[in-house]
This record gives structure tokens, C-alpha cells and sequence, in this order.
């Protein structure tokens, strides 16, 4: 028996960057993000993008659990 | 012994799920970098890794000579390949501690995933994300399941507690991991 992650080739790599992206822009609630002083709409927007919220924290100076707690406010999902 | 090296990326998320605490059922020992410990000021985050180090159940790992060595070399392999996502100091210290103490690293960090895909010689300890955790609890009947259904429930929970969305590609595999076990149960 193996863990879903020991299965994971680079091919699902690929899927899963395409589909966690479009997931993240559905569900998120951009009227909330647009709402948010520039540094966080970029932040929150970084992670949409990319689904990677530690270089987003580094990238945009802000605490994960912070920017976590506002990825959470903005409806968006965490997906990897 | 079962010692699982956890960072803060997947801390953030599991911190918020119901059933949080069932993880010390599935670990000896979790072991955390003080950079884990740095970015925790609030929340519940902060109570649950409290709770943990209070009780023996989490411990704080002081960073050596070895691991910063280890640290290096992962950095230089993730800058040198445009596949891999950026490595960042929290994230590399918790492989670094695993590789030198033998654990399982859990993980919900992109670059640390596909460093293991893309080299998986320079990180041979088993990595997981949170679905692996939660299979783990089904498996070890931490959490009674008695058909796949049972199962699938408690993957919505954590979807639901930390706004977490997890693909067709993990659930499917989740799903035959799951009625494997049930079978061999059964049999």
C-alpha cells in the first residue's frame, strides 16, 4: 500500500498546477481582494497564481499565518 | 519509533482541523525547527503547538553544522533547476532535521514536494501532505471507518475546517488506498 503523495509523478505535477490555479481564481472572492490595501491584494493575488504561500509571504513581507488567515477570509482554497 | 519532522505550511492548515490532535496517534515524536517556532505568534495555531510542547508530544530541534549543510545542497539543487519551486528556510531546516533523524517530512509546501518528485535520492525519507495523514488515521483506526463512504467524510471535514481543496488525482488514490485496507480487513 502507498500514500497518495509516494504516487505522484511529475506528470501529475503538471495537472495539478493547471487544475489547483484554476480552483484558486473560481473560488476566490475577488470583490474581498480588491477591497484589501495594495501589499495583500498582491500577496493573495501571488498565491492564486502560483499556490505557493511561503514565497508569497517572503515575497510581499508577511507572516504565513497571517496571509493564511486572509487566504482563508478570501474564500480561497489551499490546494496541493 | 515513528518521528514525523512537521513545517510551518502545513502547520497552519492542520492547526484548524477538528481533529487535530489525532496526529500525536500516528507519531512518536514531532520535531520543529525554532524558524516553525518564530512564525507562530497567534491563533490557533500557536495553542496547538503550544499544547504539543507542553505535553512531550512536539519537540524543538536546535540547527547544527549538519543541517545547514544539508540545507545548503537542497537550496543549490532548487536554484539550479527552473523546475522547482523557491526553497525557503522553514521549509529546508524541516527536511534538513528529517534527513538527519530519519522522519517522515509533513509538508504542504510546493518546492519541497517537487524537490522529492524531481529528486527523490536527495530526499529518500517517505514525504506527506495532509491526505497522507488522513489516510494514516483511517489505516492505524484512529478514526473508525467502516466503508469508503465513512472515509471520504472525514476528507470534506478537513476540506471544510481548513478551506483546503483536494484534487481528483489525491482523492481518487485515497479512495483505493482506503478499500484496499477496508478488504484487508475484511478478509
Amino acid at each position: 500500500m502507498a500514500h497518495p503523495t509516494e504516487l505522484l509523478t511529475p506528470k501529475d505535477l503538471e495537472i495539478l498546477e493547471e487544475w489547483g490555479r484554476r480552483v484558486r481564481r473560481e473560488k476566490a472572492n475577488w470583490e474581498f481582494i480588491n477591497s484589501l490595501p495594495n501589499n495583500f491584494r498582491k500577496a493573495l493575488e501571488y498565491y492564486i497564481e502560483t499556490g505557493d504561500i511561503r514565497t508569497a509571504s517572503v515575497k510581499f513581507n508577511i507572516n504565513i499565518y497571517l496571509l493564511n488567515e486572509l487566504r482563508i477570509k478570501a474564500g480561497i482554497p489551499s490546494t496541493i | 519509533m515513528r518521528l514525523a519532522s512537521l513545517d510551518t505550511c502545513f502547520l497552519i492548515d492542520w492547526a484548524l482541523y477538528r481533529r487535530r490532535n489525532y496526529i500525536i496517534k500516528i507519531f512518536d515524536k514531532i520535531l520543529i525547527s525554532e524558524h516553525v517556532l518564530r512564525e507562530i505568534y497567534s491563533g490557533k495555531t500557536l495553542d496547538f503547538v503550544t499544547e504539543l510542547l507542553s505535553k512531550g508530544f512536539m519537540t524543538l530541534i536546535p540547527l547544527t553544522s549538519q543541517e545547514e549543510e544539508i540545507a545548503r545542497r537542497l537550496i543549490t539543487i532548487a536554484l539550479s533547476d527552473p523546475r522547482i519551486p523557491e526553497l525557503h528556510e522553514t521549509e529546508v531546516y524541516a527536511v534538513a532535521i528529517a534527513l538527519t533523524y530519519n522522519t517522515i517530512i509533513v509538508t504542504e509546501n510546493k518546492a519541497v514536494l517537487w524537490l522529492k518528485i524531481y529528486y527523490p535520492n536527495e530526499i529518500p525519507q517517505p514525504v506527506w501532505r495532509s491526505i497522507d495523514v488522513l489516510l494514516e488515521l483511517v489505516k492505524k483506526s484512529v478514526i473508525k471507518v467502516n466503508n469508503i463512504e465513512d472515509a471520504l467524510k472525514i476528507v470534506e471535514e478537513y476540506s471544510i475546517d481548513v478551506k483546503h481543496s483536494f484534487s481528483h488525482i489525491d482523492i481518487r488514490r485515497f479512495q483505493e488506498e482506503v478499500m484496499l485496507w477496508l478488504t484487508q480487513q475484511n478478509s
